[in-house]
């Protein structure tokens, strides 16, 4: 199966923590797992501490992108085969790890993203209508500029292989990242693919994104997709 | 159109501006290349201020009625100039803290894990 880690990008989760980790080492414990503590000003931080969880803590605020991209560093360094992205907020199901890794144990893709809009017989939380509607634009942009066709481009669930995780530990995009990381890793060559996860409604703690700032994600994720660079992974 | 007064002014305030630049260098505060510019923008003005004929010249080429605009539109222009390069120096600092404080993260773990062990 090779060695799968679990990165866990965490910023004020204490409620939900515990509970994404525990239902990691149930339902998937073929699977390593490493917290990002991204500098959270709750008590996420004594959390990982009291119950000895496996954890990196980034001394200042980076955003997503760089606490994911920690994770990509980390596990470079420590030789996993596969990396997994998974939100510490209890969104995503730790059931589905085995469904994303398949396709890179396989040899057949590079990045697999768990979507939640390529299976419709998995009724899971699909977003509000908005929402979906501004994932629906960012797909078709992606398609335009770099030729792949993602459904559900803003998934923060997916599966990365040690190629790619070396490209992603070197150039990942700062803030709202997914889409734009879909579209660095399609401009240098990986095969992407989309598999259908389960995906619930948060459990606590509010999303990060309200109306004024999804115009900024939508103007910023655009252009950031637009401009995205060619850059070689080797 | 600049009298004689108006121009040693400016001089002075030119000189001063150096003086001033020189002293932060000297003292430290600024770094040397990334006050290059700075030095460019004063030689820049102090050539106009010796030869003021030359925004005349530039006004007439780009079609200012007042060559006054037209000396404003320079130094807007040269400020933006400034201002993108703060930006890109700004972009590359920010750049190299997010790896340190990514790698300082990692070792720190690594310094956990191994006090641990003994």
């Amino acid at each position: 199966m090779g060695k799968v880690l679990v990165v866990i990008p965490a910023y004020n989760e204490q409620n939900n923590l515990i509970d994404v980790v525990n239902n990691l080492e149930k339902d998937a414990p073929f699977a390593e797992y490493i917290i990002v503590n991204d500098c959270s000003t709750d008590e996420t931080i004594k959390l990982c501490r009291e119950n000895n969880l496996n954890y990196l803590d980034l001394p200042c605020n980076l955003g997503i992108g760089g606490a994911v991209q920690t994770g990509y560093k980390y596990a470079v360094d420590n030789g996993f085969d596969i990396i997994i992205q998974h939100d510490g907020d209890g969104q995503h199901d730790p059931k589905s790890l085995a469904d994303v890794c398949k396709s890179i144990q396989d040899g057949k893709s590079d990045i697999v993203i768990g979507s939640r809009y390529v299976d419709k017989a998995y009724k899971g939380f699909q977003s509000t209508k908005s929402r979906r509607a501004g994932i629906n634009i960012l797909s078709k942009v992606i398609k335009l500029r770099c030729g792949v066709d993602i459904k559900d481009v803003t998934s923060g669930y997916r599966a990365v292989n040690s190629k790619y995780a070396k490209f992603y530990s070197t150039n990942y995009p700062v803030d709202y990242p997914e889409p734009e990381a879909i579209c660095t890793a399609a401009l240098a060559g990986a095969r992407i693919s989309e598999v259908p996860v389960i995906m619930k409604e948060r459990t606590s703690g509010e999303s990060s994104i309200n109306f004024r700032k999804s115009v900024y994600y939508m103007i910023k994720v655009t252009l950031g997709i637009l401009f995205a660079k060619r850059i070689k992974s080797d | 159109m600049l009298l004689v007064k108006a121009r040693i002014l400016i001089a002075v305030g030119i000189a001063l501006y150096f003086i001033v630049v020189v002293y932060l260098i000297k003292k430290q505060r600024l770094e040397l290349r990334y006050s290059l510019i700075w030095g460019i923008l004063g030689i820049i003005f102090l050539f106009l201020d010796i030869f003021p004929n030359t925004i005349k010249w530039i006004a007439g080429i780009l079609g200012f009625a007042d060559p006054v605009n037209a000396l404003f539109l320079i130094c807007i222009f040269l400020l933006l100039v400034c201002l993108i390069s703060f930006t890109g120096v700004i972009s590359r600092q920010s750049r190299k803290i997010h790896i340190l404080i990514q790698n300082q993260s990692i070792l720190e773990k690594r310094l956990r894990d191994l006090e641990e062990q003994d």
